[in-house]
């Protein structure tokens, strides 16, 4: 809520992991924007970096607590554990204060300076959520790039969340929306799902986007095994709309045993030779019949947990958001400002 | 208010603690952990005359402590408090100094510690810390920086001022005002609906009480005497909405809050606080574990007395 201030605040949330050959440039790169920002009297400030050490196993540590040091913006935030990108993220939300909050990765792959076009992004639509879109693949390997694209659009047919697919770590969120979604969230509820609950005004910006460390050293911070996780975690968070199929599949059997069961027994009544092996057929019908009252009970059962499922996932019945802060950042953005320092 | 006291090899030592709510409680509860005894002794905040006695009582019982800490923690306002009632708390925040001057030409060591508010002086203000500016909006806070100006002048007469300025303390006291958290909790308990003033998306920095109690032991464990006035901002650091806190209390208490809103732009602004601002050896007790703490001390507190009342 930004209260009529003629600020309004950006929060950076940095989860780190192995970035200690990154993060100085990050946070030079960083004061570079904040710098330009005051340069062009732009409404908004970046009023802090919140480097979330989420157990880093390198040298990032320290040089997290260096940074803070030399620069009053940095926040330094030390997880216990190595909890994860996600949960690692959902901290650094929590701890921040912005009006608007930005997730980045550590790396670079995410330029600082494109920010200002996802704020812009923002406020030209009302949104509450920008997303960056790679304009090509960001790993500039087939294998690598079309496996994340299928694995998107298979989540967006499972559950329905369409903006499923336009799902980045390089992402602009309305901050009371960030802070709401961060802390109704859960360790196995996947943050973008989460993000659909409380909004629709999710938008994408195509950008050109690489990932230099797995173009430089073939790795990236995500694994395959993290990459399972993270789809694993978004059909668990969602809706499945394959849920209902099961309580119509059994409502189907059910129908089909009623009719078998009458041509059956009319067949029976008008031509008794009509089956040839007594028993069987009934037996079949029965256990049809039956079949789909378990299927149907079934779909029943996992519908109502599911119910409760989304409810311990934080969905709210509702959510009140005040965007009123949009018409100063779209008065400075539309008037020209530049984009890179 | 209480006599607290503790002899070293340095010399015997003496707080005089003016307050029995939420911090009082929780710095006397603090200190006697550290080992210092404690004795209750009257003071009578109604009438001068007798306060004047008992002040007399209170340099008797000090004795001859060769450092002395006077602690005020007997705040009795809030954001909505008056000129005329903030003029009366700063009028007893006057008479204590002026009791500090007494005993300082007795003792070589007087220091005066006073809890003032960061709310009151940075309302609407976010990444609070030391460089920020002062921005009285109201009585209160207005009356809040008269009593810092009091105390930091003590300065002049060989007393060193200590203020700390508070973000939004959470914790059980019997005595003293509700706060927000406890105030949720009775509300959950008795199925009731409470009215929450500000914003679900309002953010206030939440510090537990029992870590400004122990910031407070450990200042006053510390064997060197401070010799600059300074002045503190005792907070956690992490801004959280008051969705947030809810979700945090639900999650405590496992059941739901019936509330309602009621937000206006003077009770909705954020104030925050730099983590960078807060001292380092405080302790910092997370959001959950702290109401989980005050829920459990609640809870004890009717069991023990039924008298007291949700």
């Amino acid at each position: 809520m930004n209260d009529g201030r003629s600020t309004i605040d950006v929060s950076v949330v940095v989860p780190v992991y192995s970035g200690q050959d990154y993060l100085e440039r990050l946070v030079a790169e960083l004061e570079a924007v904040r710098a330009d920002w005051v340069a062009q009297g732009a409404p908004m400030r970046l009023s802090e970096v919140i480097l979330v050490d989420d157990s880093a196993i390198d040298g990032s540590p320290a040089l997290i607590d260096r940074l803070a040091a030399m620069h009053n913006w940095v926040v330094p935030l030390h997880l216990s554990r190595n909890f994860g990108q996600h949960p690692a993220t959902v901290a650094g939300i929590l701890y921040c204060a912005g009006d608007w909050v930005v997730t980045m990765d550590e790396d670079l792959q995410h330029p600082p300076d494109k920010i200002i076009a996802l704020l812009r992004a923002a406020v030209a639509e009302s949104s509450d959520v920008v997303y960056a879109q790679p304009i090509k693949g960001v790993h500039k390997s087939h294998v690598r790039d079309l496996g994340s694209v299928f694995i998107k659009r298979l989540i967006a047919w499972l559950t329905g969340s369409q903006h499923v697919r336009q799902i980045n770590s390089f992402r602009l969120i309305r901050g009371d929306v960030a802070r709401s979604v961060a802390s109704v969230v859960i360790h196995d509820t996947y943050f973008d799902i989460e993000l659909g609950f409380f909004t629709q005004r999710i938008v994408g910006l195509p950008m050109a986007l690489v990932d230099e460390r797995f173009l430089r050293t073939g790795q990236s911070g995500y694994k395959l095994r993290s990459l399972i996780s993270h789809a694993w975690r978004m059909i668990f968070s969602a809706h499945l709309r394959v849920l209902r199929f099961f309580t119509v599949a059994g409502a189907l059997t059910i129908a089909l045993s009623a009719v078998f069961a009458a041509i059956l027994i009319i067949g029976n009544l008008i031509w008794p030779t009509f089956v040839a092996v007594r028993g069987w057929s009934s037996i079949m019908v029965t256990t049809m019949f039956f079949a789909g009252v378990n299927i149907a009970l079934a779909g029943i059962a996992l519908q109502y947990l599911s119910t409760l499922v989304l409810r311990a996932h934080g969905r709210p019945t509702f959510f009140v958001i005040d965007r009123s802060s949009d018409k100063a950042l779209a008065a400075f953005l539309s008037g020209g400002a530049r984009e890179g320092s | 208010m209480k006599v607290l006291k503790r002899s070293s090899a340095s010399g015997d030592r003496s707080v005089l603690l003016f307050g029995s709510g939420l911090i009082g409680s929780a710095v006397a509860q603090s200190l006697c952990s550290a080992g210092w005894s404690d004795q209750s002794l009257p003071w009578d905040w109604n009438d001068r005359a007798q306060r004047d006695a008992q002040s007399t009582v209170l340099s008797t019982s000090v004795g001859d402590a060769t450092r002395i800490d006077i602690i005020w923690a007997a705040g009795v306002s809030g954001f909505a408090s008056s000129t005329a009632d903030m003029q009366a708390e700063t009028m007893h925040v006057e008479e204590v100094a002026s009791m500090a001057r007494v005993l300082a030409q007795r003792s070589a060591c007087v220091t005066f510690h006073l809890f003032s508010s960061i709310g009151g002086l940075h309302e609407g203000q976010s990444r609070i810390g030391p460089g920020s500016p002062t921005s009285a909006r109201r009585p209160y806070g207005e009356g809040k920086l008269a009593q810092e100006s009091h105390v930091l002048a003590l300065a002049d007469f060989k007393i060193v001022p200590r203020v700390y300025r508070l973000s939004s303390v959470y914790g059980y006291a019997r005595n003293g005002r509700r706060g927000l958290f406890p105030a949720m909790i009775a509300a959950m308990l008795r199925n009731r609906s409470l009215v929450v003033f500000g914003a679900p998306s309002t953010l206030r920095d939440y510090v537990f009480a029992n870590d400004i109690g122990d910031y407070i032991a450990t200042t006053l464990d510390g064997s060197s005497f401070p010799s600059e006035p300074s002045v503190e901002f005792l907070a956690s650091g992490k801004p959280t909405s008051l969705d947030e806190a809810i979700v945090a209390v639900e999650a405590e208490v496992g059941r739901r809050l019936y509330r309602r809103f009621m937000s206006s732009p003077h009770n909705s602004a954020n104030i925050t606080v730099k983590m960078s601002a807060r001292p380092r050896e405080m302790p910092r007790t997370p959001l959950a574990m702290g109401l989980s703490l005050m829920h459990h001390r609640m809870l004890r507190s009717f069991v023990c007395d039924p008298s007291q009342t949700l």
